[in-house]
């Protein structure tokens, strides 16, 4: 059975300005996607495309506008108090900003041991159970008695991660948890979370903007624009790459650490302008910045389906990117900067 | 080992040296050196990485650069010679107008470095009118034209807009219009991307590139992004501590690492990951009140061998490449490990 399933959620914000007006924002609009136990789904995506949000509905952080979340095939109430189900569900969040989800005035110790006071735990046990998680998370026990102020970047994160696996959770969503650290603490924090998910029966929901990243820890990807997402993975498999235009203009966009690799490749740069989460695009929501774009593409929204053995994709064109963006190059040479 | 030359060869010249360089900070446990003995050359139309952890200095090294190191900090050693002239010796009166006209510089977040109450053309007029003795009918024309450069769509209509009214991507494109008003012959850009989302960062970066190809502005890039790194950069600097490990050109950084804190950095990448795990370096960087007597990576290192106690130089190694390592300078490279790496431990302090 899934872990969770979402069945045409939609997150939506209205917004209100002064002097009236105002609109919705589509964070989240009509998404099905399921989790199955015991793997791990990454979910990359660019600022304002409703990862983040989509994150949260998982979590139970956030209920949807509409659709629902059934959790191990039971439905959740679409309002609840936020929060309340994710703790009975174990299911946990952890953040980018690891200092700023940690308590200043508390010790370690103190934080670590939030969701196990929650439980009711008594003292000793408590104190026992922290320093085996610290164990867990790579960290001496010397931190319990430190506060957050005093750990370094990792080191919070660590404890931030600690914290979440406290109660023993199924499911931890990873909200750019690793974004802010710098690249050799990055590669031990992504070892560590691999090294979790072999020991103990937990799933990840990994959220990021770093494809290279969601990559590496992610058994199967979504790839998320303007609050839908456009390609949805069975299984991932590096070989077979991701044939969403936007999914490809994104690995495309991002530059790879080899310079010879770098100088043969030739980089697709988007010129269109982005769109607003508000404002929505007629058709398909990239269409206004895909290199491949027809005037279908303006009318008509593509919906998610099967495209390859491995991918489901929302676009009219899906598998003809190649072909496509040859003969538009050749069709209009210079690109505006 | 050949050395891979440019295809287009790049205007010639020095543009800023920078020799010795030292910049401290007071703190309760004493004085930090933030940037430790730093040297290097920039050349008209080079574009200069510096990697480097948080707190390896790099952000420090560009702030001084242009005379603005934080206070209570101060440059207390060295010297920067841009176009032979040393910075240091000049008043902040002269500071200010070299740094609107001759070296420029970039942040991070573009929309902290204007002032939200006033329109870009304003601002952007100003910072022409300031150095210049020119009628504001003519800065205005200098700031449209500046918002083309850096392609700008309706760059007269977008000069009557504030800040807040331009997305990230479009605003540091006005910043970097601001810090080319003038022509300037070094701009730093103190990641410059990072703030912005993937798709805005390539177009961003290649704006960068073609300023330093088209104008032979020399660029100094600071940056934790080794992708970026490779994409633009002409030469290397890695940073670690305060101070350079490694200097080289950037196919021999990539290619042929020469200290082991630049093997663990591209060892970290999950873009190279080939296997499960990450080879990710144990601990964390030293604290700066309490460095390690000799090499400042030798509590870390899988290479470090007895003599490592002792300070190492920035020794040349060949093709112009430079480490401060004791290993690679006794090997004239660095040798690879005689086994598993014991490094790879998930389990660091970090």
């Amino acid at each position: 059975m899934a872990l969770l399933r979402l069945d045409g959620v939609s997150v939506h914000f209205r917004l209100r300005r002064r002097g009236g007006g105002g609109g919705v924002v589509r964070a989240v609009d009509n998404v099905d996607l399921t989790i199955n136990e015991g793997e791990v789904l990454g979910i990359v995506g660019e600022s304002g495309c409703g990862k983040t949000t989509l994150g949260r509905v998982i979590v139970g952080l956030q209920s949807p506008t509409s659709g629902d979340v059934i959790v191990r095939g039971e439905k959740r109430s679409l309002r609840q108090r936020p929060g309340a189900n994710a703790r009975a569900d174990g299911f946990q969040m952890v953040y980018q900003d690891a200092a700023g989800s940690l308590n200043p005035w508390k010790r370690i110790g103190w934080s670590i041991a939030e969701p196990l006071r929650n439980e009711g735990m008594r003292k000793p046990k408590m104190r026992e159970r922290v320093l085996e998680l610290l164990e867990q998370v790579g960290l001496p026990d010397s931190l319990i008695d430190q506060y957050p102020g005093e750990l370094s970047g990792g080191q919070q994160q660590r404890a931030a991660i600690a914290r979440a696996l406290a109660g023993r959770p199924r499911l931890i969503v990873l909200d750019e948890a690793v974004s802010s650290l710098d690249m050799s603490t990055q590669a031990q924090v992504l070892n560590l979370l691999k090294d979790l998910a072999d020991r103990h029966p937990v799933n990840y929901v990994f959220i990021s903007h770093d494809i290279a990243a969601v990559d590496f820890m992610s058994d199967r990807v979504a790839v998320m624009y303007l609050g839908r997402i456009v390609e949805l993975e069975d299984a991932h498999d590096k070989t077979s790459p991701l044939i969403h235009p936007y999914s490809i203009t994104l690995r495309s966009a991002v530059p790879v650490p080899d310079p010879v690799v770098e100088r043969r490749r030739n980089r697709i740069v988007l010129t269109g302008p982005v769109a607003s989460a508000t404002d929505l695009p007629s058709g398909c929501r990239f269409h206004t910045r895909c290199p491949i774009a027809e005037p279908l593409c303006a009318e008509d929204e593509p919906e998610l389906v099967r495209a390859s053995a491995t991918s489901r994709v929302a676009c009219h064109f899906a598998g003809e990117f190649d072909d496509r963006y040859a003969a538009a190059q050749t069709g209009s040479s210079g690109t505006a900067p | 080992m050949e050395v891979t030359e440019a295809p287009d060869s790049k205007p010639d010249g020095t543009v800023l040296a920078v020799r010795d360089l030292v910049t401290v900070y007071p703190t309760r446990l004493g004085v930090v050196p933030a940037v430790d003995q730093v040297g290097f050359e920039l050349q008209a139309g080079e574009i200069l990485g510096i990697v480097g952890d948080s707190g390896s200095g790099k952000t420090t090294l560009a702030r001084s650069l242009l005379g603005l190191v934080a206070v209570p900090g101060r440059i207390v050693g060295g010297e920067i010679l841009l176009h032979g002239r040393n910075l240091l010796e000049f008043t902040d009166e002269e500071m200010r107008r070299v740094r609107g006209t001759e070296i420029a510089m970039i942040f991070q977040n573009p929309i902290r470095s204007f002032h939200p109450g006033f329109t870009i053309g304003r601002q952007l007029t100003e910072a022409v009118t300031r150095h210049q003795r020119i009628s504001r009918r003519e800065a205005r024309a200098r700031a449209v034209e500046a918002l083309t450069w850096v392609g700008m769509p309706e760059p007269a209509v977008r000069m009557k807009d504030h800040p807040h009214q331009f997305s990230g991507g479009m605003l540091q494109r006005v910043m970097i219009a601001m810090s080319l008003l003038n022509e300037p012959a070094v701009l730093v850009a103190d990641e410059p991307t990072t703030a912005l989302d993937v798709t805005i960062q390539a177009q961003i970066l290649e704006l960068v590139r073609r300023l330093a190809v088209d104008r032979g502005l020399g660029v100094i890039l600071v940056t934790h992004n080794l992708g970026m790194v490779a994409s633009i950069c002409d030469r290397v600097m890695v940073m670690y501590a305060g101070q350079i490990v490694e200097e080289a050109s950037v196919d021999d950084v990539f290619a042929r690492p020469a200290h082991p804190y630049t093997v663990g950095l591209l060892d970290s990448q999950p873009d190279r990951a080939t296997g499960a795990r990450l080879e990710a370096m144990a601990g964390g960087s030293p604290k700066m009140t309490a460095l390690p007597p000799g090499c400042r990576f030798e509590p870390r290192c899988a290479y470090a061998e007895p003599q490592c106690s002792q300070p190492p130089d920035l020794w040349s190694l060949q093709n112009g490449q430079t480490a401060r390592c004791w290993v690679s300078k006794r090997h004239g490279k660095l040798p690879a490990l005689p086994d598993a790496s014991p490094t790879s431990s998930g389990s660091g302090t970090g």
